[in-house]
């Protein structure tokens, strides 16, 4: 055994000598050093875990990378630049509000080479934890999909669902109500599925799904409260596109909205948020819980007449003590009108901003490389297309931070197919800074992923949920909903 | 001959090793020789130690290490069946000897040939990975080293230690994923998936040879289609044998279909032009990889991407590849910035192939994609050859005349089936038959086809009547 252990060693060692190290960037920096991920000039927030990188260029070695803040130096040597969590969080800890400055120095095909940048450290954090399932680009099949729960402070990562547990089930994010850690859902898909509403740390295997509606409930969101979920219910089909980098489209052959009561197991279905000429999608609540706003466009046979499906952003008041959605309905942004359509609303927690994506038409943008993320300020009505943090592919997604200082989306920036949490810092006035990838221990971590990370979510907490709780709920009967008078 | 069997007999414990050895390479290299190799596509293992250190952690990190590091071999056609054989071997010989510390020689013989026969089985199952054999080969060695120990308390203890150590080191030695109590070999899928492995392979003459014996399978009937579309020959050799409608032309990729049919599926879309299909085809059977990481599929998505000019997916899918030993080479070559000319050449004549009309659509409407990929790129025989034939297969006579231009393309069927659409038209003159390149010798074999239709089988008439007498029926 220890010769072959030995031998596999000497193999190991000759082969990775030999021939050049190909580190090609996929989406490096800019400047004379290519780093990946790109963490020049960004602004983090206090908390963040090591922004661990490489240089990502060929020939590149000797490298020697000093961060400076106030009186305080650290150096790392080598092309891979990796802290240990608890020196990063000293040093964070001390830059707090002040910018850290970066020097590298390597050499560079033999050529010496210096680079400088720098990390702005805001002292606004950001909750701590992201949600996200962890499944190939494929929209056809799935295989051993998981949700997992990252504490975004360090490295650490739990399974909060797996395919171990629940005989290889597909399931579908995770999402927080307001960012609570202690409010949340996820679904196990098949036939022990169900929907996982996690209520002040209480967990229950729901059933929401009601006479005459087109399918379970789909995409949505908690209410405040916690009694209510407005949700989706779709007929979704994948389909693809004839030219090549457009991968593929999915698209609702029927939607419609409806809402859960989760105090009473009703599903409580309206027609007017229910119509056969039109489709409903992507609903949300205000931060006050007192309006739902969603996506609606007009029908078409679909797929031919994909590129007609324009959906708007609507709004309209939510009653909180039936759990009715009002029928004056307000448009907040016309599809029609702006040539585009909208989808996944999200309400900042603090109120004041409603983000969504804008993508040319559909409701699947994430192959959409013109999809782009817009903010209204819900105080003045003012709607602006968030141009300077878009990436060269989709940006879609979002969830914020329950300090609203922060918000989180998935991007597809760099190779264009495998979709990764980028995280953005907006201030009272909606400037925006940089976005940046979810630092990962190993720098090289995005070269070797094959996994998108699908609807990053943000929680102040963690859920406390396991693959074991899972594993029990999966085994449990789930509780039904009727449909309400 | 008495003192042959006992010279046999008295060297059994060196004889019986050498059989098994034989019989297993023998049989993995000559009679199930597309089953291992099989193995080295679904596994990708990087030198890299970063990578290492990611990917081999946890239970069972050491089992999962030398197997993936040994799969990649089984590149070479060689190297698998002799691993397999050397480690199906090793546990006839450990069960051997730790049963002879308790048995005679016969007992323990036979106990070490049901077990290796029982293993060799296992090997055969096409859901089963090097990992298991190695497993058990781990957990018996760690039997027979704590064996070794005279001393009863040494002995406890090296068994406590080793049982640790494997089960931290292999992994729990009983696992539900460690596929069927037994299975038997399946010769016709091994054919199968060699088919599917030559096509990916790009080896057309192979693919010919080996389809032979199972072209009443869809699966083998598509393969050879393609071959023969590959070599300019499709509407040649359509009918030399049973067609089962359109399927064994295209396949849709689908929730509802196996995984086997969506990886072969992507394959003629591939050769066609058509990524969308093709990549969603890979991506599908990279999930289906034991780690989602098979090297044939990242290095069909890094020629996707290639293709379709979306360089920096084709990064980093080559990235991944230009550390492997096998593909290193070749991700080098192809890797954007340092193509060469000939590289760049090839790409761009692939590129040409690709549609510019975009529209939305499922997998099942060939026609369309066909259509879009020659507005593309008239000049895409493949893509024209295959249109008609679909049309043929479908029976679609209307739609066939709209896309047959005799000028560009010429082949038996398509003249056959103009004949059958004039015929129905009621426009079968030498005249008519002459606008659309009609042969004269064709036009006259059809005179004869009606008498004799047994005779005629290669042609599109005999496909067309066998149509028309079902519906009759």
């Amino acid at each position: 055994m220890k010769k072959l252990i030995s031998a596999i060693i000497t193999l190991l060692l000759l082969i990775s000598c030999t021939g050049k190290d190909v580190c090609v960037a996929i989406d490096g920096s800019q400047g004379p050093l290519v780093i990946y991920p790109d963490y020049k000039d960004v602004t983090i927030p206090a908390n963040i875990a090591p922004l661990n990188f490489r240089y990502a260029m060929n020939g590149v070695s000797k490298a020697v990378t000093t961060f400076t803040a106030g009186s305080r130096s650290v150096t790392i040597k080598g092309t891979e630049v990796e802290w240990s969590v608890r020196k990063w969080k000293s040093f964070l800890a001390d830059a707090a509000g002040n910018t850290i400055t970066v020097k590298a120095d390597a050499t560079v095909n033999g050529k010496p080479v210096t680079d400088k940048w720098s990390i702005y450290v805001s002292p606004d954090t950001i909750d701590g934890y992201l949600t996200y399932r962890l499944i190939e680009p494929s929209y056809q099949m799935y295989n051993e999909v998981s949700i997992m729960e990252r504490c975004i402070e360090n490295f650490d990562e739990t399974v909060i669902c797996d395919y171990k547990r629940t005989d290889n089930a597909c399931m579908n994010c995770h999402i927080h109500g307001q960012g609570r850690g202690d409010l949340s859902m996820y679904y196990i898909r098949g036939p022990h599925g169900g929907a996982i509403l996690n209520r002040d740390g209480k967990l229950r295997k729901l059933t929401l799904n009601a006479k005459g509606m087109l399918s379970g409930t789909v995409y949505g969101e908690l209410h405040p409260s916690g009694r209510f979920g407005v949700f989706s219910t779709n007929i979704i089909l994948p389909s693809f596109h004839a030219v090549a980098g457009k991968r593929m489209e999915v698209y609702d052959s029927a939607s419609d909205l409806t809402v859960a009561d989760f105090d009473n197991n009703r599903m409580i279905n309206l027609p007017h948020v229910a119509r056969a000429d039109k489709f409903e999608t992507f609903p949300c609540f205000s931060a006050d819980g007192k309006s739902v706003f969603w996506c609606v466009a007009d029908t078409f046979p679909l797929p031919q007449e994909i590129e007609s499906v324009r959906y708007s952003l609507v709004r309209a008041d939510f009653d909180t003590e039936n759990g009715h959605i009002g029928t004056q309905i307000d448009t907040i942004w016309n599809g029609q009108a702006a040539d585009a359509s909208a989808c996944h609303p999200k309400a900042s927690p603090d109120g004041r901003w409603l983000m969504f994506t804008v993508a040319d038409y559909g409701t699947f943008p994430i192959f959409h490389t013109e999809s782009t993320l817009y903010l209204a300020d819900l105080q003045t009505g003012e709607i602006t297309a968030m141009e300077s943090i878009k990436g060269n592919k989709s940006d879609t997604y979002h969830s914020w931070s329950s300090n609203s200082r922060w918000f989180v989306f998935a991007s597809k920036r760099g190779d264009g197919q495998y979709g990764k949490p980028y995280f953005c810092h907006i201030d009272a006035q909606g400037n925006l800074t940089k976005p940046f990838v979810l630092p990962q221990k190993s720098s090289r971590f995005y070269l070797y992923n094959l996994k998108s990370f699908n609807v990053p979510d943000l929680g102040n907490a963690s859920t406390g949920m396991t693959a074991r709780d899972a594993r029990i709920m999966f085994s449990l009967p789930s509780e039904p909903f009727s449909q309400a008078e | 001959m008495k003192k042959i069997k006992e010279t046999i007999f008295g060297n059994i414990n060196r004889i019986a090793p050498l059989l098994a050895f034989l019989t297993a390479y023998g049989f993995f290299q000559f009679a199930y020789p597309y089953h291992l190799m099989r193995r080295e596509q679904m596994t990708l293992f990087l030198y890299d130690w970063d990578y290492i250190r990611q990917t081999y952690k946890g239970m069972g990190w050491l089992a999962r290490f030398i197997s993936d590091f040994l799969q990649q071999f089984f590149h070479l056609p060689v190297i698998g069946p002799l691993v397999i054989a050397l480690a199906l071997t090793a546990i006839a010989v450990a069960v051997y000897r730790i049963c002879n510390r308790f048995l005679s020689q016969r007992p323990s013989l036979i106990i070490a040939a049901v077990c290796f026969i029982w293993s060799f089985l296992r090997e055969t199952s096409n859901l089963y990975t090097t990992r298991y054999t190695l497993v058990v080969l781990g957990y018996l060695i760690a039997v027979l080293i704590s064996l070794k120990f005279k001393k009863t308390w040494s002995k406890a203890t090296a068994a406590v230690v080793l049982a640790a150590f494997a089960v931290w080191s292999l992994g729990s030695p009983v696992h539900k994923h460690y596929g069927k109590l037994c299975s038997v070999p399946r010769i016709e899928y091994d054919r199968i998936i060699g088919l599917d492995d030559q096509v990916a392979r790009e080896h057309w003459d192979k693919v010919l040879k080996l389809s032979r014996k199972d072209l009443h399978m869809t699966e083998a009937s598509y393969c050879y289609n393609l071959a023969q579309a590959m070599k300019d020959n499709l509407g040649q050799s359509l009918f030399n044998h049973s067609q089962n409608g359109a399927s064994t032309l295209l396949i849709r990729v689908g929730t509802d279909r196996t995984v086997f049919s969506n990886t072969l599926a992507g394959e003629a879309w591939f050769q066609l032009g058509c990524m969308t299909i093709a990549e969603q085809s890979a991506i599908i059977s990279l999930q289906a990889s034991p780690d989602h990481t098979g090297a044939r599929y990242i290095l069909r998505l890094a020629r996707v991407n290639l293709i379709s000019g979306e360089f920096a997916a084709a990064q980093k899918y080559l990235s991944l590849l230009s550390k492997t030993l096998f593909y290193r080479r070749w991700a080098l070559s192809m890797m954007p910035g340092s193509q060469s000319e000939q590289v760049r050449a090839q790409l761009s004549l692939e590129h040409t192939k690709l549609a510019k009309t975009d529209f939305v659509h499922h997998s099942h409407e060939a026609r369309s994609i066909l259509l879009g990929l020659l507005e593309a790129n008239p000049r895409n025989m493949l893509a024209r050859n295959y249109l008609l034939c679909y049309d043929l297969m479908n029976y679609d006579l209307d739609h066939f005349i709209e896309d047959y231009t005799p000028m560009k393309i010429k082949a038996h069927i398509y003249q056959e089936a103009v004949l059958i659409w004039l015929s129905q038209n009621d426009k079968l003159t030498e005249q008519e038959a002459a606008k659309y390149g009609v042969d004269a010798t064709i036009a006259n074999r059809m005179q004869y086809f009606f008498r004799t239709p047994e005779k005629y089988r290669g042609t599109y008439w005999y496909y067309y009547l066998n149509a028309l007498e079902e519906s009759d029926q």
